[in-house]
């Protein structure tokens, strides 16, 4: 090796930048998207599912019908939209919590109106009125008794959002509207293999998508994982 | 009359049922129709009938978990029907319910301490090392042994949950408690220890029970007075013996006689009913067992007969009473 030449182990891109470094930062990145896009999402999606379930009369018919219209938008260009409404001249650490809150006012809709039916079915359990009877108030009720009943459903859905977010992000980044060079993240890497002739002859390009790929699949791993921690009959040896 | 810890006056619980384009009220599921009855303190009441007829409804309306259509329950002389919110809340320590379903009543994900400990949280009667303490005074009254408390409800069987359930309900120190059929999913065997369990915490604790059940025999053995039920209404209410020995309605009779005697040689008249029990959204006129009555004539389909003494303490809601004998 010649003196002022470097080492790049995962090869460069045609900036001539070194392909490891930025995937090791973009995975930052997209990571960090997907898990807070996830949390706000479910956040919203426990609390207004629950509470359209829980209640049910006109407060249900008022959320239900919001959910109505916003999964009545198609998503993408529902993205397209928001992320257009966004200013171009924007500090990148502004305009990534913004994508963030973007991804998650997409996905709590879907979300909101499965708890929901889920919560219809729980709320009509025996140990619900027992603990009505108890004198639990009805926050203490959706929070303890009834939500927690939804987490299995919750970390499945979590985890196999988690990937379409980081997903998604790709896709707002491949249009332009994502995360914008030169920050990284692991969609705007791929956007650079945009071609058969590149993918042909520069296929280290490539590597952002099977991290994409290594991503989605830990995040299933985690997703069974936490599933049986948190499921108690699961545990056997607690005793 | 001495002391009525529980006066029920004319209680009805309508369900409505909404159709019709602007989802106006076409009619209503008349569940429970007027009921008037006492409950002694320290008594157990016995409250029977057939599926359908109101039993659980009546137990849900006097704890307030539903809300009365009319009428009133009246808790040591206050109408719980009218507290507020906060009066309710602390009602709630005087009066508690055990379920029938003991897999349904317990939440999965919560362990026994957790569930024993809820009322003690709620209403702020215990914390620390006192919430564990009083938690395992609890299970040791309901016969758990108190190295169950880290455990989960799936961990145990069907008496042993029903165990906690009452633990449960006793956590608040309760005056009356309801039990929806307590008993009724359980193994004869294990519904004999739940029976004795509860009849040991009534003399310990001084409880009212009202007891919900189908099982006939099971409420002789347990109550003190027995009201039967049919189509929402109470048709006859008297001592257990006087109600099981000379029963005042053929509606009681005819439940009775359905009894199975556990002797092959004994010869028996059994009444059987005819046809179904009548839809509760639209109850027969007059009196509403008229149609499956035996003794039926023209002025039971016209007059609702008076739910009124027809012995010492004997209330019953029949025309012809009289004929029974």
């Amino acid at each position: 090796m010649e003196e002022p030449a470097h080492l790049f182990l995962l090869g460069t891109d045609n900036y001539g930048r070194d392909l490891l470094t930025r995937l090791l930062h973009g995975g930052r990145v997209s990571m960090f998207l997907g898990f807070a896009g996830i949390l706000i999402t479910s956040f919203f999606g426990l609390l207004i599912g629950g509470i359209a379930g829980y209640y049910g009369g006109w407060i249900d018919n008022l959320l239900m019908r919001g959910v109505e219209v916003m999964l009545s938008i198609p998503s993408f260009y529902l993205l397209l939209a928001l992320a257009a409404v966004l200013p171009i001249e924007m500090s990148s650490t502004l305009r990534f919590f913004l994508i963030i809150i973007i991804l998650s006012f997409i996905g709590w809709a879907g979300m909101a109106r499965v708890i929901r039916g889920l919560v219809l079915s729980i709320k009509e359990e025996d140990y619900i009125t027992a603990a009505k009877a108890i004198g639990a108030s009805d926050w203490r009720i959706i929070t303890k008794h009834i939500l927690p009943r939804t987490s299995t459903y919750v970390i499945v859905r979590a985890t196999l959002a988690i990937p379409s977010y980081i997903i998604m992000e790709s896709a707002l980044s491949f249009i332009g509207l994502g995360i914008q060079q030169p920050e990284a993240s692991w969609g705007n890497m791929l956007s650079a293999a945009q071609s058969v002739t590149k993918m042909t002859s520069f296929p280290w390009l490539l590597l952002p998508g099977v991290m994409i790929f290594i991503a989605v699949l830990s995040f299933n791993l985690l997703g069974d994982g936490l599933r049986d921690a948190l499921d108690p009959k699961s545990v056997e040896d607690r005793h | 009359m001495a002391d009525n810890i529980l006066e029920v006056n004319n209680l009805k619980k309508h369900f409505p049922i909404n159709g019709g384009i602007f989802k106006r009220q076409v009619n209503s599921v008349k569940a429970v129709d007027g009921l008037n009855f006492n409950v002694k303190r320290g008594e157990t009441l016995g409250l029977v009938g057939e599926s359908g007829c109101g039993k659980s409804t009546t137990g849900k309306v006097l704890l307030r978990l539903l809300d009365a259509t009319e009428g009133e329950v009246k808790f040591e002389g206050r109408d719980i029907h009218k507290l507020d919110k906060k009066d309710l809340r602390s009602l709630r320590k005087e009066m508690q319910m055990i379920f029938q379903d003991p897999y349904a009543s317990l939440n999965p994900r919560m362990t026994v301490a957790e569930i024993v400990g809820e009322p003690l949280d709620i209403h702020n009667l215990a914390k620390g090392k006192e919430k564990e303490e009083r938690v395992r005074e609890l299970l040791d009254m309901v016969g758990l042994s108190s190295k169950f408390a880290k455990r989960y409800p799936h961990e145990f069987s069907g008496g042993q949950r029903q165990r906690i359930g009452i633990a449960r309900a006793l956590a608040v120190d309760p005056e009356v408690i309801v039990c929806d059929e307590p008993v009724s999913a359980l193994d004869v065997s294990i519904q004999a220890q739940v029976i004795n369990l509860m009849e040991d915490l009534q003399d310990e604790l001084g409880l009212t029970y009202i007891f919900i059940a189908h099982d006939l025999s099971v409420v002789r053995h347990i109550s003190d007075r027995v009201a039967v039920m049919y189509l929402g209404k109470i048709v006859e209410l008297a001592d257990k013996d006087d109600l099981y020995d000379t029963p005042k309605h053929p509606y009681t009779k005819a439940l009775l006689s359905a009894i199975p005697v556990p002797d092959p040689q004994r010869q028996r008249e059994k009444i059987i009913l005819e046809g179904d029990v009548p839809s509760p959204i639209n109850p027969p006129s007059g009196c509403t067992f008229h149609t499956r009555c035996p003794y039926a004539e023209d002025i039971c389909k016209q007059e609702e007969p008076v739910f009124e003494e027809k012995g010492e303490d004997h209330l019953a809601a029949c025309h012809f009473t009289d004929k029974l004998e």
